[in-house]
């Protein structure tokens, strides 16, 4: 009988304590898409090899990494945030998509918690102004900005968009703002193509470009690998030797891959969240995270150590674990160290962060650094 | 004139990858009345088998196209013993709930044990050459596309008309318990139909790899919903139907992709199926499906 009340005591606490985190941790809750559609954007690896990072070293509070697999769908996610919420997570996140984000940031803000979404680049967040949400990228219109900089000092004068409402205003209206940006500085947007995300045969689209007279100096396209590769092998065999600019969807280690041939790759162009694939103080953190174990892949990690590294520092700087002194440390003047950048400020915009935006480009097949800056003029779109 | 002529022979590739993959829907469907919504996870399957290959050094071209029919007729025969052979007499629904949960399993094994992450494979792209014609760019694959699908149409009819296991399957199409009272054995039926439907899954593997340049765990499940899209227009149960409705579907697709207005280009996938719920009200048992007798819910 008294072995069965011990072993009864032991689920209870091991159902109600879990963990062995302490009042005096941070933790952090990632409902993470783990499966499904949004799987390749997990931050997870990334926050966790940081986590055991700060833990080794001792210095400051302990993280504690909470995370559920979401699925890739965004009711589950609410549930599983609510339940990290409910076990005294001060930070939160989501699928990095609204229909995720918003309902959680409004039961996160009960208890003070802070919704950081690591990966999170659309505007929708940003415009919706939740005092408690935390974008870890900067805005789209920002990233195509920054590329529209990069692709005119290259040389480019007419530009091609291809638009597609498949994953929302990124892959719809970041173009757009590339183009504004592009014709701000003097460039003309030449057409407008669709497309969907999942194409593997781009050849209507192509045929449309060899129809235009004069030819375009460039396309522009924010969407996912494989397509992209598939986009830029497909332009080049059909003879087009323009500009092909992409957004953060471009980086992935598999592009040289995909693509295979070098010289195809020489005028591509895009803009990123920190210089992955150029011997980086980042490949560095990524690399020696493999070393230890972690799945880690790519710049969603890095930013997911973003994440983890600035709530560290927030929670240092407040002398506290408590949500909201975090977030306000999270916001102070001067920033936080990170990973994809020296420091990472949200003093300025609240909500995204004020970082340069690196523009990655190929030479003899290996990539390399345009330029790294914030860019000079963003498009309006708040 | 050039341009449209361009535009034509690119629909006509959209269209054999399309034929292609209904094909193999077809084929399982005639036999058992299964909706093999898992036939895009063989694709998928075949294509890690062979990125698996060539990370150990078997990457030449023809092998690798070997190794990949290899794969998909493998997956595909033990998913039919393992998952499929156990509902075989359970209503439509549960195979259809079935071959729905394989599918989600293997995507989420996919991405679980490989990498949720495009996996590079560049081994097949020197099979994708861009021919210059005149005015025209027309594609190897697109040209060995379209001629594989027509093999696969013709090799298929004559399997079914002439050889005894294929009219052995056309016969069990029709009635199956006839024919095992004939002393057919149904296992071998069966597993017949999922042998060719590997094999038609393991050569949209090879085309759908040489395209793409990389494998992803979600590569033919998307595929597969146009394919069943295909059938359903061509007439569910009919090869020839799927393969003629994988066409249609193609030409549907690129012809609003060129036709549309950028600012409608968001319409494009919902006007593809106002066209194809205009098709099936016209006929609604598909262009060359038969016409089932439904009685007393006929208007």
């Amino acid at each position: 009988m008294n072995k069965m009340k011990c072993t009864g005591l032991g689920l209870a606490l091991t159902l109600t304590v879990p963990g062995m985190a302490s009042a005096e941790d941070i933790r952090i809750g990632i409902a993470a898409s783990l499966t499904g559609a949004y799987a390749p954007y997990a931050e997870v690896e990334g926050a966790r090899c940081m986590a055991d990072t700060l833990n080794k070293a001792g210095q400051g509070p302990k993280v504690d990494i909470l995370v559920e697999d979401t699925r890739s769908e965004p009711q589950l996610s609410v549930s599983i945030a609510q339940k990290f919420l409910d076990q005294g997570a001060q930070v939160v996140t989501g699928i990095p998509f609204p229909d995720s984000l918003i309902p959680i940031a409004q039961v996160a803000a009960e208890t003070g918690a802070t919704v950081f979404s690591a990966p999170n680049t659309q505007v929708e967040m940003q415009i919706a102004g939740f005092e408690n949400f935390i974008a870890g990228a900067v805005p789209d219109p920002v990233n195509g900005a920054a590329t529209a900089e990069a692709a005119y000092a290259a040389g480019a004068r007419s530009v091609v968009l291809f638009k597609s409402a498949d994953a929302g205003s990124w892959s719809d209206m970041l173009p757009e703002w590339f183009g504004e940006s592009f014709e701000h500085l003097g460039g003309t947007v030449a057409g407008r193509l669709s497309h969907s995300i999942g194409t593997s045969d781009w050849s209507p689209q192509i045929a449309q470009i060899r129809a235009m007279q004069p030819q375009p100096d460039a396309v522009m396209i924010s969407s996912v690998l494989p397509d992209v590769g598939i986009l830029i092998r497909q332009l080049r065999a059909s003879g087009f030797d323009g500009l092909v600019i992409g957004s953060d969807g471009f980086d992935d280690p598999s592009l040289e891959g995909t693509v295979a041939d070098p010289s195809a790759l020489d005028k591509v162009i895009f803009a990123t969240h920190g210089p992955t694939g150029t011997g980086s103080s980042i490949d560095t953190f990524l690399a020696d995270c493999k070393a230890r174990g972690f799945k880690v892949q790519g710049i969603f990690d890095a930013l997911g150590a973003d994440m983890v590294l600035e709530t560290h520092a927030a929670a240092v700087r407040a002398g506290s674990v408590d949500p909201v002194a975090i977030r306000a440390a999270l916001r102070a003047e001067g920033g936080n160290p990170g990973v994809t950048a020296e420091v990472i400020s949200y003093a300025e915009n609240g909500g995204s962060p004020v970082k340069t935006v690196p523009v990655i480009g190929f030479k003899d097949g290996k990539r390399v650094v345009l330029q790294d800056s914030i860019p000079a003029f963003v498009p309006n779109w708040r | 004139m050039e341009y449209l002529i361009q535009q034509l022979l690119n629909a006509l590739a959209f269209g054999a990858e399309y034929a292609l993959i209904a094909l193999g829907l077809a084929v399982v469907f005639s036999i058992m009345g299964l909706v093999n919504f898992a036939h895009g996870e063989v694709i998928a399957g075949a294509a890690y088998a062979v990125l698996l290959f060539a990370g150990l050094g078997f990457g030449a071209p023809l092998l690798v196209i070997g190794l990949a029919i290899a794969a998909a007729i493998i997956m595909s025969v033990a998913l039919e013993r393992v998952a499929f052979r156990p509902v075989r007499n359970a209503p439509v629904t549960t195979g259809l709930l079935t071959a729905f949960g394989v599918s989600i399993v293997l995507q989420n094994l996919f991405q679980l044990l490989v990498s949720p992450r495009p996996q590079a494979f560049p081994a097949l792209n020197g099979l994708n050459v861009t021919w210059h014609l005149g005015p025209w760019a027309i594609s190897s694959l697109q040209v060995m596309e379209l001629a594989a699908a027509l093999l696969a149409m013709l090799a298929l009819s004559a399997f079914l008309g002439r050889s005894l296991l294929g009219i052995a399957m056309r016969a069990a199409s029709r009635d199956f318990s006839t024919v095992r009272l004939m002393g057919i054995k149904a296992n071998r039926v069966v597993a017949a139909a999922f042998v060719i439907s590997g094999a038609l899954a393991g050569i949209a593997c090879v085309f759908i790899l040489a395209r793409r340049g990389g494998v992803t765990p979600d590569m033919g499940f998307s595929l597969v919903l146009k394919a069943f899209v295909a059938c359903v227009i061509g007439g569910f149960g009919s090869l020839f139907g799927a393969a003629a409705g994988g066409m249609l579907l193609g030409f549907i697709e690129v012809g609003l992709l060129v036709l549309l207005p950028q600012e409608m280009g968001g319409l494009k996938d919902a006007l593809t199926y106002v066209i194809v719920t205009m098709i099936l009200i016209y006929r609604p048992e598909g262009l060359f499906g038969t016409r089932r007798d439904l009685g007393d819910k006929e208007f």
